[in-house]
């Protein structure tokens, strides 16, 4: 039995979380989900989220329920101003996680549709592709083949003339 | 004769200037527009300084995560950005500065493809800091086609040429005024470019922009007082600047008010000379002037319509050129079309071409042509959707003005080559048709047109018609007494013939001063 006001919620490989409804509300996902169920008890099958991203998310989402962000209030300027350097300290050091994991991240909070997160960790990709310099240290970042024929990139190379050196 | 000629013509400018007139005050409220737009611009930048403090304050109290709350990550795989759906990596972009996402173009296949999205460039370009540069300089937004390099490089060209245009300007070297840091490197290149008189690529300017954003610190959180301080001085400079600007763009309104108004001394200068030649052509006439000096009789009239056409071209060569290549063309060709037919009839009065007067009407005709037909398409394509009685009479009014000076100058050319042995009045019968039908015909439809069909603007157009027998009476008396002189001997001298003109030259007098003093405030510019 769970306790009062709390859902379980269970990952890919069958691990089980116990989480505030409220906070798993944060979820646009989930909290459609508690609307159309309605046995409390019930553990929420969450089939693409491993357990480990998971406990993650449900870290990111108790923190921010509990120390609301003054984001609300921004959200007007990010229409006009897409910023990457107004991630919140806690976020920052949220985000310093490896590559594979912070990828997991992204499709864990777009698949359970936690704008804030996604927008969180949008944004620390965003910021590692700005702190490259050129095209190959962005492949090296990310560990990315380039499958461009000569040609090919030579064309690209070419219309991309004004944002690369002149050599 | 010419006196009525000249009356035809000094239409001409009329029309010229009132368009450019309304086009300028259409151009006028754009500008305050973008600046209203720049303003609320800065309107945004002062609140997001705001909340920075906020957030400052919100410091304190954030808890930082545990690093040893949270597991060591068992390695989920090898997962990779590649591997993230479209969706994703297209949010991801779009927090992107433009230059990366050349870069990311270059990196592979589906990034090239996810990159190459029109929404996702226009975007990136128009939500970033450096767009500023183009709202602070009222260059407008660039027209995004899908080919995104030439897009950047466009507005980056059209930027450069902004800075020589405002360089131009100011004539004292390279004073632009933008956003503070990129104000100083561009300073310094362009001082650079300047010394070596090379022009610098587009691609190198551009990039001299965007590196410059790149060097600002990004991590705003880490010195995040000083920032704010940096910030609010920069949002002081860019209003200084907006102020600036808003300055810089009244003082060249007024120049250019100023210039318009400079068109109208030209205009002034040709009705006194037309008055002068008719002084001139009279003292001729008696015998006062020789006849070798033929050619300075015509002289002041050639003068002032010259200083007119030249005027009008130099005001829609240099307001227009700039926006409007089309306009420049048609005046010049317009001006052909006069300039040709009236340098010709001169040169035959003066006796420098042997032709015979027909053949001297002949470009003359042409330009006639041309306006009976172009007036008439573009009147049947304005009025198509109302015509009405009192349309169709204007209409038939208009044509008549048109055609019978056509008619006379006909007759003229017949008679002067003595090709049709017709008497002086005959000849003279399409231009007392032109001449009566005004207060005749068109004043009275005009009038009841008004009483009865649109009473507004009564009174104007009852001045209208009080003007247009001012003109025309003194005319037709020119006419008639003309034929008595010419068929007759009951007028002893040709001076008594010229009575009626001097009366139209006091009319032209009246009117030139009140044109030059009033309506055009000729002044020096400050």
């Amino acid at each position: 039995m769970t306790e009062l006001g709390k859902i379980k919620l269970v990952s890919s490989d069958s691990q089980e979380f116990e989480v505030d409804r409220e906070v798993a509300a944060m979820s646009q996902t989930i909290k459609n989900l508690l609307e159309a169920i309605e046995d409390e008890n019930t553990a929420i099958p969450i089939e693409n989220v491993k357990g480990e991203i998971l406990e993650r998310v449900i870290h990111y989402c108790e923190h921010h329920y509990n120390h609301p962000s003054p984001k609300n209030l921004t959200e007007n300027e990010n229409e006009y101003e897409r910023r990457t350097d107004d991630i919140e300290p806690w976020d920052q050091t949220f985000c310093n996680v490896e590559q594979p994991i912070l990828f997991e991240l992204i499709l864990a909070a777009n698949y359970l549709d936690i704008k804030p997160l996604l927008d969180v960790c949008c944004k620390t990709v965003a910021n590692l592709i700005k702190e490259c310099r050129s095209p190959e240290e962005i492949r090296k970042r990310f560990k990315i083949k380039n499958d461009f024929t000569k040609e090919e990139e030579e064309e690209i190379r070419k219309e991309n003339a004004w944002c690369l050196d002149e050599k | 004769m010419f006196g009525s000629f000249a009356n035809l013509i000094s239409c001409l400018p009329f029309i010229s200037l009132e368009k450019i007139v309304k086009n300028k005050s259409l151009w006028i409220k754009e500008t305050t527009n973008e600046i209203s737009k720049h303003q609320y611009h800065l309107h945004k930048q002062n609140t997001c300084v705001i909340l920075d403090k906020k957030k400052l304050k919100m410091k304190n109290q954030l808890n930082y995560p545990n690093s040893s709350q949270l597991k060591k990550p068992q390695v989920s795989a090898n997962f990779i950005l590649e591997e993230l759906p479209i969706e994703i990596l297209w949010i991801i972009f779009e927090y992107l500065h433009p230059i990366h996402l050349g870069y990311i173009r270059l990196t592979c296949k589906k990034f090239a493809i996810a990159s190459y999205d029109q929404e996702l460039w226009r975007r990136v370009c128009f939500t970033h800091e450096h767009f500023f540069i183009w709202q602070s300089l009222h260059i407008p937004e660039p027209n995004f086609a899908f080919s995104t390099n030439i897009q950047i490089v466009g507005i980056v060209d059209d930027l450069w040429n902004k800075l020589n245009f405002v360089c131009k300007k100011k004539k004292k070297g390279f004073k632009i005024r933008l956003p503070n840091p990129i104000f100083k490197i561009c300073k310094n290149e362009l001082t650079e470019f300047k010394n070596k008189k090379i022009v610098p690529s587009t691609t190198r300017l551009s990039r001299l922009l965007y590196i410059q954003e790149l060097e600002q610190p990004e991590q705003v959180l880490i010195e995040k007082i000083s920032q704010i301080n940096k910030i609010k001085k920069v949002v002081k400079s860019k209003i200084k600047q907006n102020k600036e600007i808003q300055k810089r763009n009244e003082h060249n309104l007024n120049f250019e008010r100023g210039l318009l108004k400079i068109t109208g001394i030209p205009l002034v200068i040709f009705l006194y000379s037309s008055i002068a030649f008719t002084i001139l052509l009279n003292l001729y006439m008696i015998g006062r002037i020789d006849k070798k000096h033929r050619f300075w009789v015509c002289f002041p009239f050639v003068l002032g319509f010259s200083a007119v056409l030249l005027s009008i071209t130099l005001t829609v060569i240099f307001l227009y050129s700039r926006y409007v290549r089309k306009q420049t063309l048609i005046v010049v060709m317009i001006e052909v079309f006069v300039m040709l037919p009236i340098a010709l009839i001169i040169l035959k009065i003066t006796g420098l071409i042997n032709w015979t007067y027909s053949q001297t009407f002949i470009p003359l005709f042409f330009t006639f042509l041309f306006c009976v037909i172009t007036s008439l398409l573009y009147r049947i394509y304005r009025d198509l959707n109302y015509l009405h009685w009192y349309y169709i009479i204007g209409q038939v009014y208009l044509l008549l003005q048109i055609i019978t000076p056509f008619l006379f100058l006909l007759f003229l050319a017949l008679k002067l080559d003595s090709k049709v042995n017709w008497k002086w009045n005959s000849v003279f019968i399409p231009l007392f048709i032109s001449g009566l039908t005004p207060f005749v015909g068109g004043s009275i439809c005009g009038l009841i047109y008004k009483l009865f069909v649109n009473r507004r603007e009564l009174f104007f157009s009852l001045l209208l018609c009080l003007a247009i027998f001012a003109v025309h009476l003194p005319a037709i008396i020119f006419e008639i007494l003309l034929i008595l002189f010419l068929e007759t001997d009951s007028i002893p001298s040709f001076s008594y013939v010229m009575i009626p003109i001097y009366f139209f030259d006091f009319f032209i007098f009246i009117f030139a001063t009140f044109l030059g003093f009033f309506w055009f405030k000729i002044r020096w510019l400050k």
